[in-house]
């Protein structure tokens, strides 16, 4: 094992620092300044964030060429770029640098978003922020991670760390989508593992890119081998929340604190979804895509329906927004069908779509959720549909960015949301599974009925009276300038993403 | 004979794991615990892991059973506290989940029960086989501490060192959940 490639997890190394500094300096600063740990946490992030882009810079500058989309598409001729690192245990690829870019961006907003709960001393206290690093550590690992077994540790550190943040605000409600997402999410792992050990038991490889190469003892236990992937694929439409293993979501995404809840949404959405690219592009692959590709349609057409039609009835905004959640996650679950005879540009290209709806997602719905955790009266959270209801008059800037949010989770021009769905629609119907994509786009129709009911609950329904005999008011916010900072750094990357779709993909080259 | 033995350990494991999922009584359920744990470290030396078997009975059979008794016991569960609030709604979710899933499995399983002796050889071809493994880590003895401790630190060590994060994370954990007044 070569030493010097450990630089190349710098970016980790940083995130996993600041963790650490956060949790000590709580120990010695008063409790009156607490307000500077949500800042170092949120340094720490944008440090990892400038140490990630400088590891690509350099890797780029040296190899005079960007790294591969995945380990796969690598060329192999000797002196050319070689992703797998430190014995083949992390790829270091561009779907890995995207991956862990959209998990430091989703830890940097949820810190902001958490930034006003100085009243909460569990969600104002360094181990909250030390966990939410923690937890943002373990999706860029495993946006690396190539081997089943730094994966399977990774995903562990990531899922613990959001079991506790889950219960982190220490009532009732918290408690229950902890204890849930504890048990359901143990039961998931318990799945993911039991696939591990039968793949092993029957290849003895643990390498994503290695397991399923054609060999004589492939076709002699590919008994063991097609049922512990079938094992593994449980767990991991489990992790991402796809139907049928999407009971947890709601109930988790509503009692976990709102900064939590964005995180859950979008930073544990994409790790999760980095273990199902790498299984669709590297693990199956064109070759395999006849056995496998049918199965994740399926997932995705039934993740689209229920996820869309469950949110139609929700009256609480933060349960409507988990039902999107799931629905977008059948959206995404389009963008990972590989057509059998695609190459690797093809590969490439379908897997720079799916990163892109990532990005796209985690911009929105961060936003969404730091309007969400902003509404409140005398204290109180607020969250049901009808507390939104003049939002618009009292706040018209924040109702102008959830607005937007709304629309762009529905797939309008001109923002992100469109380009996203646009995208991943164009993948799943290239690689020539047109009948998903076209209820994709059908789902996507019915699911602007419960993105616009936000919409008329902020600017034309009446204001009820909270109380009677008083004169009826309007949704009242806290101020809180970090989760303003976000909620309007989110509004416009949404617009700009959707104006200028090319712009991530132009700062690679 | 090791077929026999297997199936005793296999057998052992089984009765008693489904014996930790039905009794009514907590207590029970751990006391449950210990005939499966000794049941996994019979297959640990069957398969002449006998490091692991033996660490499996010393930290599963000892320190962990005791851990589970203490807790039990802390929080004083009565047997009548105890209900079945089983309602169908969750009876519903609990039979989509199995289907799905038996469905999956079914599914890829559909090419058929492999004849004799296939998985036997499948395995003797992966980890099984004792000559390999014992490449790997340098001549020593297969299934000692020795060579798991050498492939550990060796090929693993970065796992390895992630766990220790993960121990991290269980702390903060632990006090961010347990502690009165952060």
């Amino acid at each position: 094992m070569n030493w010097s490639e450990l630089s190349e997890l710098l970016p980790v190394g940083v995130v996993l620092a600041a963790a650490l500094v956060v949790v000590f300096l709580d120990l010695v600063i008063a409790h009156k300044d607490r307000y500077a740990l949500p800042m170092v946490a949120l340094a720490g992030c944008v440090l990892g964030l400038g140490s990630l882009i400088q590891n690509y810079l350099s890797l780029t500058t040296y190899y005079k060429q960007s790294p591969p989309w995945f380990s796969g598409a690598a060329e192999t001729a000797a002196g050319a770029f070689n992703p797998l690192i430190l014995g083949g245990h992390f790829s270091i690829d561009l779907f890995g640098f995207a991956i862990a870019g959209v998990a430091l961006l989703a830890g940097a907003l949820s810190v902001l978003s958490s930034a006003h709960e100085e009243d909460d001393s569990a969600l104002s206290s360094g181990e909250y922020y030390g966990l939410i690093l923690l937890a943002v550590a373990g999706m860029m690992l495993l946006g690396f991670a190539h081997d089943f077994l730094t994966l399977l540790v990774s995903l562990e550190i990531m899922s613990i760390s959001t079991y506790i943040l889950a219960g982190s605000r220490r009532d009732l409600k918290s408690g229950e989508a902890a204890l849930k997402y504890l048990v359901l999410g143990a039961f998931s792992t318990a799945f993911l593992m039991m696939g591990i050990a039968f793949i092993y038991g029957a290849t003895g490889k643990l390498s994503l890119s290695e397991v399923l190469i054609p060999s004589e003892q492939l076709v002699s236990s590919a008994f063991l081998i097609r049922g512990g992937l079938a094992l593994l694929l449980v767990g991991v439409l489990f992790k991402v929340g796809a139907a049928p293993f999407h009971f947890w979501i709601p109930d988790v995404y509503e009692g976990a604190p709102t900064g939590v809840t964005g995180l859950m949404a979008t930073g544990v959405k994409a790790a999760a979804f980095a273990v199902l690219g790498r299984l669709a592009f590297e693990t199956f692959g064109p070759r395999y895509a006849h056995d496998w590709a049918w199965l994740f349609a399926a997932a995705a057409v039934l993740t689209m329906a229920v996820g869309n039609f469950l949110a139609l009835r929700q009256e609480n905004v933060k349960r409507m927004l988990a039902y999107s959640g799931i629905a977008h996650t059948g959206y995404l679950l389009l963008g990972f069908l590989v057509s059998p005879n695609a190459d690797g540009i093809m590969l490439a290209d379908q897997l720079q779509n799916a990163v892109f709806y990532l990005l796209a997602y985690a911009l929105m719905t961060l936003g969404a959720f730091g309007v969400v955790g902003l509404v409140r009266e005398d204290g109180r959270r607020l969250e049901r549909l009808e507390d939104f209801a003049g939002l618009s008059k009292e706040h018209p800037g924040l109702a102008l960015c959830m607005a937007m949010f709304m629309f762009s989770l529905a797939g309008l021009p001109p923002f992100a949301g469109f380009f996203a769905k646009f995208l991943v629609f164009k993948s799943a119907v290239d690689a020539g599974y047109v009948l998903p994509a076209v209820l994709g786009v059908l789902t996507s129709v019915a699911s602007m009925a419960y993105y616009l009911r936000v919409v008329r609950a902020m600017y034309v329904d009446p204001v009820r009276a909270t109380k009677p005999g008083e004169a009826p008011a309007g949704a009242r916010c806290r101020y809180s300038w970090t989760t303003n900072l976000l909620i309007y750094g989110a509004g416009l990357a949404t617009i700009l993403l959707g104006l200028f779709p090319s712009g991530p993909t132009f700062l690679l080259r | 004979m090791v077929d026999l033995l297997f199936l005793a350990a296999a057998a052992l494991c089984v009765i008693s794991a489904c014996a930790i999922v039905t009794c009514k009584n907590p207590v029970y359920s751990v006391i449950g615990m210990l005939p499966f744990f000794l049941g996994i470290a019979g297959l640990f030396v069957l398969l002449e892991a006998t490091f692991l078997a033996a660490m499996q009975i010393m930290v599963y059979g000892g320190a962990i059973l005791v851990v589970f008794l203490f807790v039990i016991m802390l929080i004083n569960l009565r047997p009548e506290e105890i209900r079945d609030d089983f309602s169908f709604g969750r009876y519903l979710g609990l039979a989509a989940l199995a289907g799905v899933t038996g469905g999956v499995i079914l599914s890829f399983v559909r090419a058929g029960v492999p004849p004799d002796g296939e998985l036997e050889r499948a395995f003797a071809m992966g980890i099984g086989s004792r000559e390999g493994q014992e490449a790997m880590s340098g001549g020593v003895l297969f299934g000692s501490a020795e060579s798991i401790g050498l492939t550990l630190f060796r090929q693993y060590v970065i796992p390895l060192e992630l766990v220790g994060v993960l121990l991290m994370v269980a702390i903060l954990g632990a006090v961010i959940l347990s502690k009165k007044k952060l």
